[in-house]
């Protein structure tokens, strides 16, 4: 009886055929970023300061590295299947280790981490695939319901809750990518864009409400597509009425932020407000990416890195350190590979013939490139400094081993349904 | 249009798609913002962050004085600094404070200010200019005192006996003015030195050389990670040495015999116009100090009564007295006003209308003839002479002497002095408030007219030379320039005759600095001082055998008559000036 208990668990958990297959279009820019991330890390790990020659974060990095490919191999004998039978089961554990979160001693000024003792384990990143999981299960048996305002209200309330537990720990960068990967998914099932821009345009209005300026702008915007997108008058006139109040609360919402997250979103607006003070990590980001011209300082060359000058240069800030040293050049071959990436990604995904499966992939893309986007868009300074790594690039092993993970998924996803 | 969005699932994959890569160009296209076009503003931003200039402090020239002895030397003293990241609880204040002379509370502030700071190994100076030994006192106890460290800077030292004051003048950190603007084209830095006065200022520019720099590279925290590898570093230029006209032993002897007393020697060289010696008196002592002159003594010495910064020499305005004579009689000769045996009867009094005026010899000299009244300096003699001479003749010949005018020696701040001319008076006077009674005055060198040591005895060359002397100078490298002065050879013979006689003869007033060989030629002078004793004058030269000729002016403020003070003096420094051009 046992026996067949445990042959039970192994082929609900397992491929019954082992067949593994490369694909090749999505992998090798993923391998080609993360080599370039290694390279950077040999840079900064090297510091003409103190003790810190022992290239300690390189050989971490190329240690989880290695994990990773354990992890990739492994999780192409994963049948996904699996993830679609318990994505609710998955879902509620992760709520749960969310609330745990709260209990444990904060790290740091956070508390992000279940702290074993031996072991720290930290929900919200493996959190990013679960709820991706848990909304591509939503969304595809929800597929053919015509009422689309409530599955948009329930998938929002899905991804809502997760958010606001990270928000809390706080973590506003992981916060933000469980929102932000709602909304593609709804797009790619089938919701009308108007819905999505109804819900999204709340969050601009409140965003635009720090100046008179920007937000006659998008109100004036905001009519127009109302106009165009031709709903009935009352909910145009709701539509609008909500953007209007969200634009008139987001100052009150403001007041009550906490302190660094107020200087955060003033940072946003112009890093260069307090260049010594929350803006100086911006400030010597866009110094360093903007010494490096376009062909780069060179490899280990960047002063702005190698003697401090550059904050959080191994993590937060890879970025500025692929700029400092190999200038545009390097920016370049960074999104680049990510533009092939995000090509055949969308090629494949034409291909499923299974919602769940299409789904999983349009979230986990949806996260790897929130990543990029807003961490790059944070070096420069047209994001507030949220604490989102660089996928493949920034050093950090739960977050390398997360992001390998997402593409093992990918690669096992296009592998068994094509 | 919008609801063409989500036609199909291979539509829906395109926009999609677009928006993705959309997002991805603007962020590059941000990227090429920040990179290219606004990559040189950022690159001096990066290196403003973390290049610094390390300056090599280049010596100054040294100086020597005609027969290549050194005057001015460099050494180096020494900056006391720390580096607060390395200052630890065991760090004696006390010992410290006690070795340097600064408050023990002032010592704390400043090192737990230091401490404070961001940037732990940045230097911060404690003390400048400490000298050698101290510095090794210091380094004695170097345990006590963690993260303290010297860097030098080159000083100047004065090796040989001289003073010489005046003449090298001192050093001064630069002020705000030089420091925003600069000098020589050269951009001073804080902390630099640069020469404020005499030699030093005059020739700052040759004597500076130019620093050293490197770029180095410095992190956050301030701590140096060596040399930047770039083409802008560059080596320490040493300034050039400078030779001076000064021979020392003469300059050493001059001072001996000024000690105590106030007043000014030059002597030179006529037929070059070199500066053999030159005393001011009373001065400050160069060697009071090291490094740039500390503020206090600065203000002391120009706050003195007693004036020891200005340079007598070629600052110190006299009426000069008697020695004035020569000129007028000069004019006459030269211009057959008076032959040599026209005769004045000086009964010791002049009355010029209703006016008095009188000889120094109250009971008067009798029959003057010419040769008669340099040797004993007659007054009424030269009353009656310029009566023959209006104003302008004689202001012209003054000034054709040199008076009134800068001599242009290689000195900074050197005064005009005054001879009175047409204008000068209907200025001073008003046109009808002046007469030729004042000249009667001016032609004794008293009265308004003013002369600094440096022009009477640039008269004397002229005179030493019949007319073809030499600019004075102090720089043995700076070319000779001529100062002439045409008048008939017979009237060149005479005045040198009548000056020769006020030494040789008997009851010349010069007779105190007749030497042994009978080669001195010489005029004394009086000025009348309103505030006490008359200031003494001697003027004069002397022949070597071998041709040389050194030409001498002296000046004792209060030092009564010229053939008092003012000849001892004159006649004890040409007696050394023969000896020693006999020893060669």
């Amino acid at each position: 009886m046992v026996r067949v208990y445990k042959i039970k668990i192994l082929s609900k958990l397992f491929n019954k055929d082992f067949n593994i297959k490369i694909i090749w279009p999505i992998v090798l820019p993923v391998i080609a970023l993360c080599i370039f991330g290694l390279i950077l890390l040999r840079s900064t790990s090297f510091d003409a300061v103190g003790s810190s020659t022992n290239y300690i974060t390189f050989y971490n990095q190329l240690s989880w590295m290695a994990i990773g490919i354990a992890v990739f191999i492994f999780m192409q004998f994963i049948r996904l299947k699996i993830l679609n039978e318990y994505a609710y089961h998955l879902y509620i554990l992760l709520l749960l280790g969310l609330i745990i979160t709260y209990f444990m001693p904060a790290r740091g000024g956070s508390s992000r981490w279940i702290d074993f003792g031996f072991f720290s384990f930290q929900p919200s990143e493996i959190g990013k695939i679960l709820l991706v999981c848990a909304l591509a299960k939503f969304l595809s048996d929800r597929k053919d319901d015509k009422n689309q305002l409530l599955t948009i209200v329930l998938a929002l309330v899905i991804g809502l809750v997760p958010s606001f537990l990270v928000f809390g720990q706080p973590d506003l960068g992981t916060a933000l990518i469980y929102l932000a990967v709602i909304f593609p998914m709804l797009y790619w099932i089938g919701i009308r864009p108007f819905y999505l821009f109804s819900f999204i345009s709340p969050i601009i209005s409140m965003l635009s409400s720090y100046s008179i300026y920007t937000f006659s702008i998008w109100m004036f915007i905001l009519i127009i597509v109302l106009f165009y997108s031709q709903p009935t008058i009352r909910n145009a006139t709701f539509i609008f009425i909500v953007n209007s109040c969200s634009g008139l609360v987001a100052r009150e919402m403001y007041e009550n932020l906490y302190p660094h997250q107020q200087d955060r979103l003033l940072t946003l607006l112009d890093p260069m407000r307090d260049r010594f003070g929350s803006g100086y990590q911006v400030y010597q980001s866009i110094i360093s990416i903007g010494s490096g011209g376009i062909s780069g300082k060179g490899f280990n060359q960047g002063t702005q890195g190698h003697l401090q000058y550059l904050p959080e240069k191994s993590t937060d800030f890879i970025i500025a350190v692929a700029a400092e040293e190999f200038g545009l050049i390097g920016i370049t071959f960074i999104l680049l590979m990510f533009s092939i990436f995000t090509y055949w990604i969308t090629e494949y995904i034409n291909k499923f013939n299974n919602d769940f499966s299409s789904l999983t992939l349009i979230g986990m893309f949806t996260i790897l490139y929130v990543h990029l986007i807003v961490n790059m868009g944070m070096t420069v300074g047209l994001f507030p400094v949220t604490g989102l790594p660089a996928p493949f690039l920034s050093y950090g092993g739960t977050f390398l081993i997360t992001c390998i993970l997402i593409v093992s998924i990918i690669n096992n996803n296009v592998t068994n349904n094509i | 249009m919008f609801l063409n969005f989500n036609k199909s699932k291979s539509h829906r994959r395109k926009i999609i798609f677009y928006t993705a890569i959309f997002i991805i160009i603007l962020l590059e296209l941000k990227f090429f913002h920040i990179t290219v076009v606004k990559h040189k503003e950022l690159n001096v931003s990066s290196e403003a962050n973390s290049l610094r200039k390390i300056y090599y402090n280049a010596p100054r020239g040294i100086i020597y004085d005609r027969y290549a002895r050194p005057i001015v030397d460099n050494m180096p003293t020494y900056d006391l600094k720390f580096t607060p990241i390395l200052i630890s609880d065991n760090f004696n204040y006390t010992l410290l404070s006690d070795l340097i002379n600064i408050n023990e509370d002032t010592l704390r502030q400043i090192i737990s200010k230091g401490k404070k700071k961001f940037k732990k190994f940045d230097p911060i100076v404690i003390k400048r200019h400490v000298q050698f030994e101290d510095m090794s006192r210091i380094q004695e106890y170097k345990l006590n005192f963690p993260g303290l460290f010297f860097s030098e800077f080159p000083a100047r030292i004065y090796p040989s006996n001289v003073r010489a004051t005046h003449v090298l003048g001192y050093l001064r950190e630069v002020p705000d003015k030089i420091l925003k603007s600069s000098l020589c084209n050269h951009q001073y830095k804080l902390g630099d030195v640069y020469g404020e006065t005499g030699i030093e200022k005059i020739y700052e520019c040759d004597l500076k050389g130019q620093d050293g720099l490197e770029y180095h590279l410095y992190d956050v925290k301030g701590l140096n990670h060596g040399i930047y590898d770039s083409k802008r570093n560059t080596q320490a230029v040493n300034g050039n040495n400078l030779y001076l006209t000064i021979d020392l032993r003469m300059q050493e002897y001059a001072e001996l015999l000024m000690k105590d007393k106030k007043g000014s020697i030059i002597a030179m060289d006529p037929n070059s116009g070199d500066i053999l010696a030159m005393v001011s008196f009373p001065d400050y002592d160069l060697k009071s100090f090291t490094g740039p002159i500390p503020a206090n003594l600065w203000e002391d010495w120009n706050s003195d009564i007693n004036n020891p910064i200005i340079n007598r020499s070629v600052q110190g305005l006299y009426p000069p007295g008697s020695v004035l004579k020569l000129i007028a009689a000069s004019y006459a000769l030269d211009h057959n006003i008076i032959s040599k045996d026209w005769t004045v009867d000086c009964k010791g009094t002049y009355d010029f209308y209703g006016e008095n005026y009188s000889c120094w010899n109250k009971e008067g000299h009798g029959p003057t003839n010419f040769m008669q009244s340099i040797r004993h300096s007659c007054n009424v003699y030269y009353f009656e002479l310029i009566k023959n001479i209006n104003i302008d003749d004689w202001s012209s010949i003054a000034k054709s002497f040199g008076f009134g005018n800068k001599t242009n020696i290689d000195l900074s701040a050197e005064i005009k002095g005054i001879i009175p001319d047409r204008k000068y008076m209907n200025d001073k006077y008003g046109r009808f408030g002046w007469a030729q009674g004042h000249l009667l005055n001016f032609v004794i060198g008293q009265g308004d007219v003013a002369a600094t040591p440096i022009q009477v005895l640039q008269m004397i060359n002229l005179i030493a030379t019949k007319g073809n002397t030499f600019e004075p100078r102090l720089n043995m490298n700076r070319e000779k320039s001529p100062f002439t002065l045409k008048l008939k050879t017979k009237t060149w013979n005479l005045i040198n005759q009548s000056m020769w006689e006020v030494v040789n003869y008997s009851g010349g007033t010069g007779w105190r600095a007749k030497i042994n060989n009978n080669k001195v030629w010489g005029k004394t002078g009086t000025s009348q001082n309103p505030h006490g004793e008359p200031h003494s004058w001697f003027a004069g030269y002397t022949k070597l055998n071998n041709g040389k000729v050194m030409s001498l002016a002296v000046i004792v403020e209060n030092g009564g008559k010229g053939s008092g003070e003012g000849s001892i003096i004159a006649g004890k420094l040409f007696n050394y000036y023969n000896k020693l051009g006999v020893d060669g």
